[in-house]
């Protein structure tokens, strides 16, 4: 972080209280595994308290003071003055009579990213991933018609065509006839939500990895 | 009704006990590692592949989008990608929209790059944290100095450094390779720069949990690579020939998903049996 550089030598005297502290924190937090508990608490509220501080300070020397030395001072782009004040005027939010000049900054805000939100940028994912289920149904090959493709590609665009049938709102496909077809749909999606809730295992499982490796190679210095 | 059966015996378990029991299939495998074998997947040979095709000197943008909540995962992962792109002595410059995420990059990298004889502001740089990533990138697509007030992460003039040679806009960086737990991730650079045509060639790095989205992405050909998770990042520590922690932790994640497996088999059994045995006591009760 810009502006906030330690010496070397504190660094490395400060590494092991910052091993034990982050020991204490590991338990503190999985204390609540047990049960809720004021250790859990303290390790949760000095967190979001440390982020946040983090957060203003690292944004604020890596951001507000090089754009105002350089981007102003040096360079001269005194219009950046303009966007800087309107910045500011969201700590009116606090004050009940005032808050309403708060309402200016976040109005430009939300237009800003309205109108971004409209262009290509967001359009563009979405028109090529709808390209890509207009797949053919009969893939040919140097050697002849690949059967595995074609049922693959074909299996995929029903279950396209199925999904989106689900959401169709204005047609009553709910009850009667088509009503297989959200039967169908259901069972894709929950294959598909299977599926995430797999990987999301993953990255649970992946996080205790993180703590136990923390705990055994730099604490314990097991390995 | 009969409330001894193994089953009900097995749904009274203190929940406790059970995070107990996958702590210890977790940690064990960490201490004495079992050699579950590793399946190097094609799209993770063929993201290398890929990496390697550009020339010496390309520039790269390195998307530090991480934190350390999900550091147990894309630590491995940006440190195996910065050792492979070091290696192809492309020039890197690191970016990032996590409040930490330059930050850990900082800690994380410098002492790899160091190894590996990669100089600062020569072979790689790191621009610092901005907030404001929609806006951010927006101005790099016509001026990446301008939109990082000339700064680095430690105040060095972006301007002066070989690194940055020729390097003006979004469009003069050839690749990117963005660690994605979220939003801002993969999803933001496509929006900003692949939308705009300024970087045709994204390698998405998700966390497991954003995989399934990450793959959408892939096959319909926005990202031109993938490589997810910590599977993924023991992939590329395997290739690479840098064994490191991914591929220690990819045991663990074996057990542990198979002891998730098990919970998940044995409670569904448990609770259609239970069900079965409710119903038939009410109408032996009942008749």
């Amino acid at each position: 972080m810009q502006g906030v550089n330690v010496p070397a030598g504190i660094t490395a005297s400060l590494q092991p209280f910052g091993i034990y502290l982050g020991v204490i924190v590991t338990f503190g937090v999985w204390s609540m595994l047990y049960r809720e508990n004021p250790f859990y608490r303290i390790c949760e509220f000095a967190y979001v308290g440390s982020a946040s501080a983090h957060g203003l300070v690292t944004t604020f020397a890596n951001t507000i003071k090089p754009g105002v030395l350089t981007n102003i001072i040096q360079n001269g782009n005194y219009w950046e003055i303009i966007p800087i004040c309107l910045g500011c005027l969201i700590y009116f939010q606090p004050f009940r009579t005032k808050m309403w000049i708060a309402r200016y900054p976040m109005a430009y805000w939300v237009g800003y990213n309205a109108g971004y939100a409209l262009t290509m940028r967001t359009a563009m994912p979405l028109l090529t991933q709808i390209r890509q289920t207009m797949l053919p149904v009969i893939v040919r090959t140097a050697n002849g018609i690949s059967l595995v493709d074609s049922i693959n590609n074909i299996l995929f665009s029903l279950f396209v065509l199925f999904t989106m049938s689900y959401f169709l709102f204005s047609m009553n496909v709910y009850t009667g006839r088509y009503s297989f077809l959200l039967r169908v749909a259901r069972v894709i999606m929950m294959v598909a939500f299977g599926a995430g809730f797999g990987t999301g295992v993953g990255t649970r499982i992946s996080l205790l990895i993180g703590r136990l490796d923390f705990l055994f190679s730099e604490w314990l210095t097991l390995y | 009704m009969n409330n001894s059966t193994i089953w009900h015996r097995l749904a009274a378990i203190d929940s406790r006990i059970l995070y107990l029991a996958l702590l210890v299939m977790v940690a064990v495998p960490l201490l004495r590692p079992i050699g579950l074998p590793l399946v190097i997947l094609d799209e993770v040979r063929d993201t290398l592949a890929l990496i390697a095709s550009f020339p010496e000197g390309s520039v790269v943008w390195l998307a530090s989008e991480v934190a350390a909540t999900n550091a147990a995962e894309l630590r491995p992962m940006i440190t195996a990608f910065a050792r492979y792109l070091v290696m192809q002595n492309h020039r890197i410059i690191i970016g990032g929209f996590w409040t930490d995420g330059c930050n850990l990059a900082r800690i994380w990298l410098d002492p790899i790059f160091e190894e590996m004889g990669a100089v600062y502001g020569v072979n790689y740089v790191n621009l610092g944290y901005r907030p404001s990533s929609t806006s951010v990138l927006d101005e790099c697509r016509k001026d990446i100095i301008n939109a990082y007030s000339d700064r680095d992460i430690a105040g060095r003039k972006l301007s002066e450094m070989p690194v940055m040679a020729g390097v003006t806009k979004a469009s003069d960086i050839d690749y990117l390779v963005c660690m994605s737990p979220g939003t801002p991730g993969t999803s933001t650079y496509i929006s900003a720069w692949r939308a705009t045509g300024e970087v045709d060639v994204i390698i998405d790095c998700p966390t497991s949990g954003m995989y399934t989205t990450a793959g959408n992405n892939y096959q319909a050909g926005i990202t031109k690579g993938l490589v997810g998770g910590l599977n993924g990042s023991a992939q590329v520590e395997q290739l690479i020939g840098y064994p490191g922690k991914a591929i220690r932790g990819m045991d663990a994640q074996g057990t542990g998903h198979f002891a998730i497996l098990l919970y998940l088999i044995i409670g569904n059994i448990g609770y259609y049996q239970i069900r079965r045995m409710d119903r038939e006591a009410k109408e032996h009760a009942g008749g």
